[in-house]
């Protein structure tokens, strides 16, 4: 077998400060964008945005970790954190929320956890039933 | 049967007795065969069409990084065809990153047959092994769907086989990795020695790449050491077209 290095590149795409991507962009593994992205972003692996990224899209992912501007629709499958410097004018959508001190949103938020949300229709259904 | 293409440098020589050693090991090894020496009008590509022509399944190149590229570019027309490297002369990176350290080892790898499908790239006609610098180009567009472009300019780079071990650029992964780079020229000969993420490099892993350039200029394209000159360079991965014989030590760079 040929034999890889730890930490070699794999499936990330990276977007360094300075480069601009434009267009419909999604990556099969992890993104982290530090640069200028406009049209659409999807990762089916976890997402980073420093905070020198500026983002004209919508944006999907796994997992998010957001420090920078989005401009567009965010939707995480699992975790969406948005640090102190994150710039968020668009709707969010995600399994779960941590928003830190400093963060701005400018849009409507849905946070959904579906287990939780079963879990509340199944006791409801016992109740029912034994009523 | 073995066809061997000799490279034209090897007529030299201070050639002789490093070339008689191989031969006679290739002789107690049972794998010696139909010899080709390459001259002035004898190219890589017409020998190498010539042989296959003539049944041959293993074509294996004697010569240098130069030799072995210009050997790729011609054997990838011919998938099935497996390629064997006994490396000569200066540069040889080539045939260390498929783990081939030295002629005298080479016969022995060649006669344990280890084979390998690696993907190449394949910039307009030709076929490359490693990656492909293209200087002076200002935008990309990746498999038809989005454009990369630096904004104070820089370098694209579109890896299939990295030389260096920490760097993208899997041969077998069936993918590219584009990768941009603002700022200093000569930036791609050490990047990977730092770290990516705040470095200014840009990877995208991708299957085709467009690069046009801006005013319809001529830019300059270097693949495997080998320069083309165009206005437009279509880059795209042919997965598996190379079968190679590869040694133990073989590395992903």
């Amino acid at each position: 077998m040929f034999k890889k290095e730890e930490g070699a590149a794999g499936n990330e795409t990276i977007i360094a400060n300075g480069v601009k991507v434009e267009g419909d962009f999604s990556s099969p593994g992890n993104v982290r964008i530090d640069g200028t992205v406009i049209g659409s972003v999807k990762a089916e692996g976890d997402l980073i945005v420093t905070e020198t990224a500026v983002i004209q899209a919508d944006v999907s992912a796994a997992n998010a970790v957001v420090a920078g501007e989005i401009k567009g629709d965010i939707a995480a499958v699992e975790k969406l954190e948005l640090l102190g410097t994150a710039k968020i004018h668009g709707n969010i959508a995600c399994r779960t929320l941590t928003v830190e001190a400093g963060a701005v949103i400018s849009g409507n938020c849905q946070v959904a956890q579906e287990r939780a949300a079963a879990r509340e229709r199944t006791r409801e259904t016992k109740v029912e039933a034994a009523a | 049967m073995y066809h061997y293409i000799y490279e034209a440098f090897l007529t030299d020589p201070k050639f002789a007795k490093q070339l008689s050693a191989i031969e006679n090991r290739l002789t107690d090894l049972g794998i010696y065969g139909s010899v080709h020496r390459l001259a002035l009008f004898k190219t890589m590509k017409g020998t190498i069409q010539d042989a296959v022509r003539r049944g041959a399944k293993t074509v294996v190149v004697v010569g240098d990084d130069g030799s072995v590229a210009r050997a790729i570019d011609a054997i990838a027309e011919f998938p099935g065809v497996v390629f064997g490297i006994i490396p000569i002369g200066d540069k040889n990176s080539f045939a260390k990153l498929l783990g081939i350290v030295d002629a005298a080892s080479a016969c022995d790898i060649l006669s344990a047959r280890l084979v390998e499908e690696l993907d190449l790239g394949k910039v307009n006609k030709h076929y490359f092994l490693t990656s492909l610098n293209i200087s002076g180009a200002v935008k990309a567009e990746c498999d038809g769907r989005y454009t990369v472009s630096p904004e104070n300019g820089g370098e694209i780079c579109i890896s299939n086989f990295s030389m260096d071990p920490a760097g993208p650029g899997d041969p077998r992964d069936g993918r590219l990795e584009t990768m941009v780079k603002t700022g200093s020229k000569g930036f791609f000969k050490s990047v990977f020695a730092r770290a990516r993420s705040s470095s200014g490099l840009s990877v995208f892993p991708t299957h085709n790449v467009v690069v046009r350039s801006p005013d319809n200029a001529q830019m300059t394209a270097v693949a495997d050491g080998q320069s083309y000159q165009d206005a437009e360079f279509r880059v795209e991965v042919a997965p598996h077209r190379l079968t190679v014989i590869v040694g133990k030590d073989r590395a992903i760079a």
